[in-house]
């Protein structure tokens, strides 16, 4: 059998969406970057280029708000050093050059930021968070540095060639639309779209939507971005190219504007539509990343409950005991074990759906109907302990069961759970045993009558005369022969306890008659004994719903042992009395009280107290036993108090039926 | 039935019971006794003897009890005999049970040799005066 592994702990448990401050990080940045951008016109100093390093600032803010959230800080740190890195660069370098790296640069990390959030990398960075931001840099300038050195110089040298005929207007429109245009928005989804080719960040089955949703971001902001780069172009002609001679007045399209404020308006467009471009990348690459986390998630806590079901189906299946569920307001048994199967005789599968009652023996059934009771209320009177029923084999063969069963609520149904198991064995057993018995005690009475019956003729003289010298002999037989079939019969009284044989006839009757015989009967013995027993009763005293017959054995039993342990010419008295809801009969002896350690078995079977008295009289030990079952057969209760040499006192309480 | 119980015989299977229930209802009783260790010399010879009253041991390896009184019953010649069935079986069934047979009553086994002539007058006294 395959060992049940439990399935180990995720390294991170909580769901992707709780995992990083990404979103929280993207926002700033972006209100950063826009706010940056919105203020260009108030930093004018050199142009174009220091606004640059406001982004800067957002992102950084961005890293700050995302700290100490895993792996997304690193990442806004990388970018943030990269873009702060290309905007110096943009300061001493051509403008293009500069916009083309940050673009890359910014597709570079977004996508390290996509990679960075796959589960492979994510599950080897775990635990070691000093190798993240070194990582997410090393990762972003490698990557920046690779597509730099491959595409950047080829497309640079491709254009300078191409343009170096047509002079620097065109170069510098191309340079300006290769840097705002195809850097920012276009570069960047193109550079994740190679990573999505590979399957890294995107499953397989989401690679379309990716695609198509980069597609459409990247060729939407390319258009804004080239339309506004045309429109910027267009400036060259109907404004001053000198960009110190703010005076002169624009022409056409721009007339009554001012080059600065023409300029401007141009560059925060193109500035905002750049951050847009990219951000939307990011966030289309993020839910796809998402969307792969949450899936990976779903599909791992699938196969956990898919663990766990079989886990639990395995415990169902392979029990030893027969277990079934059953469906009593319909009847039908909803599933049921292998044990069950094999113990009903019914092939794999083919218990299902079986209407509950094929189970269960009719007779046994017929029985219940007798008390009013279905099988079901039966099961659910039994919940929790345990119970016996007679089960029905598909080939009709009665099954004894033990069983026990409990109550499931599902969907607002009651589902009820039996477990059982196959107790026939052992109740032919247990037939057998009793078989066994009864057949030993009868062969035993048989000759025990025949020699009881011998000698009590011999030992009353009227048959023969007793010679001289063999009474005493013939007594010894006669006693030992009477406790013989005492013990015979004690043991016979226990099995009929055991099988549930003894039958009580309760009548109401007077205590103090039954207690009057019982002491009178007694009598003889107690001579033997030198005790005299005491019988007190009060005048007038209720009627009791009681076994004569029964409560005669009992008292039998009480007064015997009484009169055992009884010192020599001690007494035995007995009261009965109207305690609380009872009525309560004591037996109360002056011996020696019964040892402590004897308390707690007094009433099993075969428990006997040593007696330490001269006259060594043994019982069967059977006495307190048969006594306790018989009271409990009337619907009373039996007790005991006992004090090391005050002697003992059994109580019988026999219900008066007033509640 | 006014006359006083006079003559019973015994059946059953074990001679040394049978010769201790003679003894206690001859000695002690003072009664009239047969004896029989064999269902059909009880049958054979009961008529003959005429018994006011019969002890029939209720289990016999040949012939139990029950249908031993069934045989005495369908004969004409006997089925005015009462029957009181003697057992010493472990869980006896109720008196009903036997009464219900056709027995007039039921004495348990081992009995008492000293007061079993008492019982059995007794139970014969209680169905006579039952009787009518």
């Amino acid at each position: 059998m395959q060992m049940f592994k439990w399935p180990e702990p995720a390294a991170d448990t909580r769901p992707i969406t709780e995992r990083g401050g990404f979103t929280a990080g993207f926002l700033v940045t972006l209100a950063g970057c826009f706010l940056a951008t919105l203020a260009l016109p108030l930093f004018v100093v050199h142009g174009e280029q220091v606004p640059q390093f406001l982004p800067a600032g957002g992102f950084a803010l961005g890293a700050v708000v995302s700290f100490g959230r895993r792996v997304w800080p690193a990442i806004w740190i990388g970018v943030t050093l990269g873009y702060c890195a290309m905007s110096g660069a943009d300061l001493i370098g051509n403008i293009g050059t500069g916009r083309l790296v940050v673009g890359l640069l910014l597709g570079g990390a977004f996508t390290l930021q996509s990679v960075l959030a796959h589960p492979v990398l994510r599950n080897f960075l775990h635990g070691r968070k000093m190798l993240l931001p070194l990582v997410s840099i090393g990762l972003g300038l490698a990557l920046t540095g690779l597509l730099t050195a491959s595409i950047v110089p080829m497309v640079w040298m491709t254009l300078v060639a191409m343009s170096s005929g047509t002079g620097f207007l065109v170069l510098g429109f191309l340079n300006t639309w290769i840097g705002a245009c195809l850097a920012g928005p276009v570069f960047a989804p193109l550079t994740v779209l190679a990573f999505v080719g590979t399957g890294l960040i995107v499953p397989q089955e989401q690679r379309r939507g990716t695609f198509v949703k980069l597609a459409i971001i990247s060729v939407v902001t390319a258009c804004i971005v080239i339309a506004i780069t045309v429109m910027e172009g267009s400036i060259s002609d109907n404004c001053s190219t000198n960009s110190s001679d703010r005076s002169v007045p624009c022409k056409g399209l721009y007339r009554g504007l001012s080059r600065e404020v023409i300029w401007y308006f141009f560059l925060v467009i193109r500035e905002a539509g750049l951050v847009i471009g990219v951000s939307m990348v990011a966030l289309v690459l993020r839910v796809a990343s998402m969307e792969t986390a949450l899936r990976q998630e779903i599909e791992q806590g699938f196969s956990n409950i898919a663990q766990m079901a079989n886990f639990y189906a395995s415990i169902f299946d392979d029990a030893v005991d027969g277990i079934y569920l059953v469906d009593y307001t319909r009847r039908r048994i909803l599933a049921a074990n292998k044990s069950a199967e094999r113990m009903f005789g019914y092939e794999p599968g083919k218990m299902e759906g079986l209407d509950s009652r094929r189970v269960v023996d009719r007779d046994w059934i017929d029985m219940l109907h007798a008390d009013n009771k279905s099988f079901r209320d039966f099961v659910k009177e039994k919940s929790g302990a345990p119970f016996d029923w007679v089960g029905l084999h598909k080939d009709g063969k009665r099954i004894f069961l033990e069983a026990s069963s409990s109550c499931h609520i599902q969907n607002e149904r009651e589902i009820w759970s039996v477990v059982f198991r196959d107790v026939s064995q052992r109740r032919r057993e247990e037939e057998l045993k009793r078989q066994f018995i009864s057949m030993v005690t009868h062969e035993l009475r048989t000759p025990l009558t025949s020699i009881n019956g011998a000698l009590g003729l011999l030992l009353s003289g009227k048959v023969v005369t007793i010679p001289v010298g063999a009474e005493k002999l013939l007594k010894i037989a006669n006693d030992n022969s009477r406790r013989l079939l005492v013990i015979v019969n004690d043991i016979l009284d226990i099995e009929k306890i055991a099988a549930g044989h003894m039958k009580v006839e309760m009548r109401l009757l007077d205590v103090a008659r039954v207690l009057d015989q019982a002491c009178a009967a007694i009598g003889g013995y107690a001579a033997q004994f030198s005790v005299s027993v005491k019988l007190d009763t009060p005048e007038s005293i209720p009627q009791v719903a009681l076994d004569p017959t029964r409560l005669m054995q009992v008292m039998d039993n009480l007064l015997s042992n009484a009169i055992k342990f009884s010192p020599r010419d001690g007494e035995v008295t007995v009261r009965a009395f109207v305690f609380g809801n009872f009525m309560r009969i004591s037996v109360h002896n002056d011996g020696a009280g019964i040892p402590p350690e004897y308390q707690a078995s007094i009433f099993e079977k075969f428990s006997q107290v040593p007696n330490t008295s001269p006259r060594q009289v043994k019982g069967t030990g059977l006495g307190l036993a048969m006594a306790k079952a018989m009271v409990n057969a009337m619907g009373g209760r039996i007790s005991f108090e006992s004090l090391p040499d005050q002697g003992a006192t059994f109580f019988v309480d026999l219900s008066l039926g007033v509640s | 039935m006014s006359q006083n119980l006079r003559h019973i015989a015994c059946l059953d299977d074990e001679a040394d019971i049978l010769m201790i229930a003679q003894l206690a209802l001859e000695t002690i009783g003072g009664y009239q006794v047969s004896v029989f260790n064999c269902v059909n010399s009880a049958l054979d010879g009961l008529a003959a003897c005429a018994p006011d009253v019969l002890l029939l041991d209720y289990m016999m390896p040949d012939m139990n009890g029950p249908a031993v009184l069934k045989a005495i019953q369908s004969d004409a010649a006997l089925a005015h005999i009462p029957v009181i069935f003697m057992t010493a079986n472990a869980f006896p069934p109720d008196e009903a049970h036997f009464l219900g047979l056709g027995a007039i009553g039921v004495i348990a086994k081992p009995f008492d040799p000293l007061t079993l002539p008492d019982e059995v007058c007794r139970i014969w006294t209680d169905w006579g005066s039952r009787a009518g």
